[in-house]
């Protein structure tokens, strides 16, 4: 066990913090006590700090525990959740895409397969969905989600796998949900989208002199975005329910634009509902490209954030802030806010970081040939995250590896303030033949950086009189 | 409730009826011929073994109800709509003539819609409650064996059904009251309906229930009486309350056990979690556990969190021995089959049959 206490220290313009690991808090010191923390002199360190502490330590503070055994806690029950509690189904469809988007995971820019004519087959995807369903008994509510490529383009077997499924798989709640790039929506397929009541998310990465820069057709270098504003236009129109509950859109930025531009673009287009937005940012998983962030992306982006805060505030109009930025501040709720009846005394001696998911259990991502992967997300060339196949089944050993990534990294992870909180998993410690420790190293100055600077806001916010609760979750959601 | 010769097909088959299913094994008068579930629920293809025949539990409802001469309705954990799934079956069943037994819980709307059809509904013993303000707790001389619950999904009906087949099998009379309702079907009594009812306040229900259990005492003169105790025993956790271990409270207060059994959900417990348990129990409940046991189904501690409701996974008895063994505390059992019920009934026996004071001969 280390000497030193599981915290980490760090400030506002206005106050000194720090954050408790193993109570799992933030609490606010005075600054003497802070430098005491971050330099650990004791000689310094008058009486008032000295007591302080003290008082710190008796309500079960400053602890020195840390994590000495590397295992997830979902690894003594794996087997249990493979076998009876899968949540959700994804299904590659297709690897066909009519768009060449620029940053696509698929381009060619990336350690993954290229866009390519494989599809799968009815046999596939029937045989995909009743490994799933057989291994959802411990679930009252499953997702079966369709993917790409471009999933329209092999909508007559989206068609027929929902068929499949209401007929055989009846008796169950099941939602649908499906990824699209917009091109290819009509009125038979939003009618057939609305009568299943699919969660649709569209991709849609701003105005048109955005979104045209990245987001164009495979046969003529054309942009997307007409097309798509008028299949939404189309869709809005056709079925407004279904529209307002069910369908929602996907900006992907690529550092460079500016999201001051966003908002005008969403109150001028009738179709667009500002609640409806997601932001995320070109990948930088499986690819040695740096993205760059342009000075202006980044200067607009920290004012839309303190504009953003601003109007939490109360203080600026909120229909004068980006839409963009509200997922992002629920990640604050995610990792601040906490449920204060969880007392926690420290940290369990068996442990894991907080990155990974349950692989194939809180998804199940099915490629065109019956290939098992935890998600979408990672390559699927990589042997690495390949848990099996439709006909063998998902390998307990891979299953296990995946889930217990930090095993490569356990000794550095250990002594690392954001192990609650880390969010790297499998595909971002994957070097395409293992996980890797090079891989995960890479990732942690971001994370740590990123999770210290949700404290700050969290804490300044706190500061200036915001008070976060459950009803504005829900509010925020 | 059943004749020896009637084939039974249970409809719909989860979680909530597994207990049921493992019950008849120990039960040669009920004869479950056919078990049918939804495709979509995970079980169609897993079977039992009942009364030595390998049942398979299936899909096809109708092919199933051909051999069947009597439909039990029962209770489900998955949620399913009542007219396109039970009401359909019941009108399906009566048109071929089939006897039907209904345990599922149907609002009054429900109802009216089989209105028609002939049932057979399976409910709480039913017993007029004490509102004397004079009447006293009585004491109960016959032995009891108490059978409790940390949580939901504790295979409680097994033990407590399981424990009484395995004493009669040993020559002794018993009185079971289940706590769950189903306990009808397998001539037993059950915790009655007034103590689920919000007409009768908590003194009336604990002075009526002990003299529910006293006037079957007197009735039947059993060697040993087992009371299952619905709901938890107590909160499981302050965020998970359940019905705050109320029911047990009342029924606790009611009568006195000579020898307490409680299951909890199979996780990897250290030794003080029983001793904590055991600590709190006797605080709450003026019990002493005696036996504890690891259901098959652990909790899902993430998803339970996510959801502020506990979530649950199912285990095998494998995987129940393999934590038990881990744990290797002496009064914890493996109550989930014949050779664990075997052994607490022997120490049921031993402390009973053996101890000052009440005891069985």
């Amino acid at each position: 066990m280390s000497d030193s206490p599981y915290i980490h220290p760090f400030k506002t313009s206005e106050q000194c913090y720090f954050y408790d690991v193993n109570t799992d808090k933030i609490l606010k010191i005075p600054e003497p006590v802070y430098d005491f923390l971050s330099n650990q002199n004791n000689s310094q360190a008058d009486e008032a700090t000295r007591s302080f502490i003290q008082d710190l330590k008796e309500n079960g503070f400053l602890r020195t525990d840390r994590v000495e055994v590397s295992e997830h806690p979902a690894t003594f029950l794996l087997p249990y959740y493979l076998k009876n509690k899968m949540h959700q189904l994804i299904l590659q469809v297709t690897q066909c895409c009519n768009l060449r988007c620029s940053y696509c995971t698929y381009s060619g820019s990336y350690k993954n397969r290229l866009h390519s004519n494989s599809i799968m087959t009815i046999e596939t995807a029937e045989q995909a969905i009743d490994f799933f369903m057989k291994r959802t008994k411990d679930i009252m509510n499953v997702s079966v989600s369709f993917y790409g490529g471009e999933p329209m383009l092999n909508l007559a077997l989206i068609k027929h796998c929902v068929d499949y499924i209401k007929k055989r798989y009846y008796g169950k709640s099941i939602d649908f949900g499906m990824t699209t790039n917009g091109t290819l929506l009509d009125v038979n397929s939003i009618t057939f989208l609305a009568n299943n009541r699919f969660d649709l998310i569209i991709s849609l990465d701003g105005p048109k002199e955005i979104h045209d820069k990245n987001r164009r057709f495979a046969k003529n270098g054309e942009g997307s975005f007409s097309v798509i504003m008028d299949n939404i236009g189309i869709m809005k129109s056709l079925y407004p329910s279904y529209y307002q509950e069910y369908v929602r859109f996907n900006a992907v930025s690529d550092a460079k634009q500016i999201l001051s531009c966003f908002n005008e673009f969403i109150s001028d287009e009738e179709v667009l509902d500002e609640k409806k937005f997601m932001l995320n940012y070109v990948t930088d998983h499986y690819t040695e490209r740096k993205i760059d962030i342009d000075d202006d992306f980044f200067i607009d982006r920290e004012y839309e954030v303190f504009k953003f805060f601003l109007s939490k505030m109360g203080e600026y109009p909120k229909e004068k802030t980006s839409y963009l930025l509200n997922s992002q501040f629920a990640r604050m709720y995610i990792h601040c806010f906490k449920d204060i009846d969880i007392e926690q005394e420290c940290i369990p001696r068996k442990f894991h970081h907080g990155g990974p998911c349950i692989p194939g259990v809180t998804r199940l991502f099915v490629d065109t040939s019956g290939r098992l992967f935890p998600c979408e997300r990672v390559s699927e060339l990589s042997e690495t995250v390949m848990l099996g196949d439709v006909n063998k089944g998902i390998s307990l050993i891979k299953a296990t590896e995946v889930l217990n990534i930090e095993s490569t990294t356990h000794s550095k992870c250990k002594n690392c303030w954001v192990y609650r909180q880390c969010s790297i998993c499998v595909a971002r410690a994957d070097d395409m033949q293992n996980v890797s420790a090079v891989e995960t190293n890479k990732m942690c100055p971001t994370v740590c950086r990123s999770m210290e600077e949700i404290f700050k806001d969290y804490c300044v916010l706190r500061e200036l009189g915001y008070s976060f609760n459950e009803e504005r979750l829900q509010g925020e959601k | 409730m059943f004749d020896f010769d009637e084939k039974i097909l249970l409809y719909p088959i989860d979680r909530e009826n597994l207990s049921i299913i493992k019950s008849v094994e120990n039960y040669q008068n009920i004869h479950i011929h056919r078990l049918v579930s939804f495709e979509s629920w995970g079980h169609v293809g897993e079977y039992y073994i009942i009364n030595g025949i390998k049942v398979d539990i299936s899909y096809d409802f109708e092919k199933a109800l051909d051999d069947c001469t009597t439909v039990w309705i029962t209770n489900s954990w998955n949620e399913i709509d009542f007219t396109n799934y039970i009401q359909p079956a019941i009108h399906v069943a009566n048109k071929k003539g089939k006897r039907i037994v209904c345990s599922r819980e149907l609002s009054e709307k429900e109802k009216i819609l089989i209105s028609d059809i002939d049932l057979t509904y399976i409910s709480h013993s039913s017993f007029m409650p004490i509102t004397n303000r004079d009447s006293r707790v009585q004491e109960i001389r016959t032995p009891i064996i108490s059978v409790m619950s940390s949580t939901e999904y504790c295979n409680q009906f097994y033990i407590e059904t399981a424990i009484g087949a395995e004493l009669r099998n040993q020559g002794y009379d018993v009185l079971l009251v289940t706590s769950r309702k189903e306990g009808v079907a397998f001539e037993a009594n059950t915790i009655p309906d007034f103590m689920f009812s919000r007409n009768y306040n908590e003194n009336e229900k604990v002075i009526s229930l002990n003299q529910y259990i006293r006037y079957l005492e007197t009735k039947k003169q059993p060697d040993v009486i087992i009371i299952g105790v619905p709901g938890a025993a107590m909160p499981y956790h302050h965020k998970y309350s359940s019905d705050f271990g109320i029911l047990s409270y009342e029924i606790s207060e009611a009568i006195k056990p000579d020898f307490v059994i409680l299951s909890s959900p199979c996780m990897p417990y250290e030794k003080d979690f029983f001793l904590g348990i055991e600590r709190d129990l006797y605080g709450r409940l003026g019990v002493t556990v005696d036996v504890h046991s690891l259901s098959p189904y652990a909790l899902d501690l993430s998803e339970s969190s996510m959801e502020k409701n506990l979530s649950y996974i199912s285990v095998d008895d494998y995987y129940v021995q393999k934590t038990i063994n881990k744990i290797a505390f002496d009064c914890l059992m493996n109550l989930n089959n014949t050779k664990g019920i075997s052994g607490v009934v022997d120490r049921i026996i031993n402390k009973l049959a053996g101890g000052a004071g009440t005891y069985i001969t």
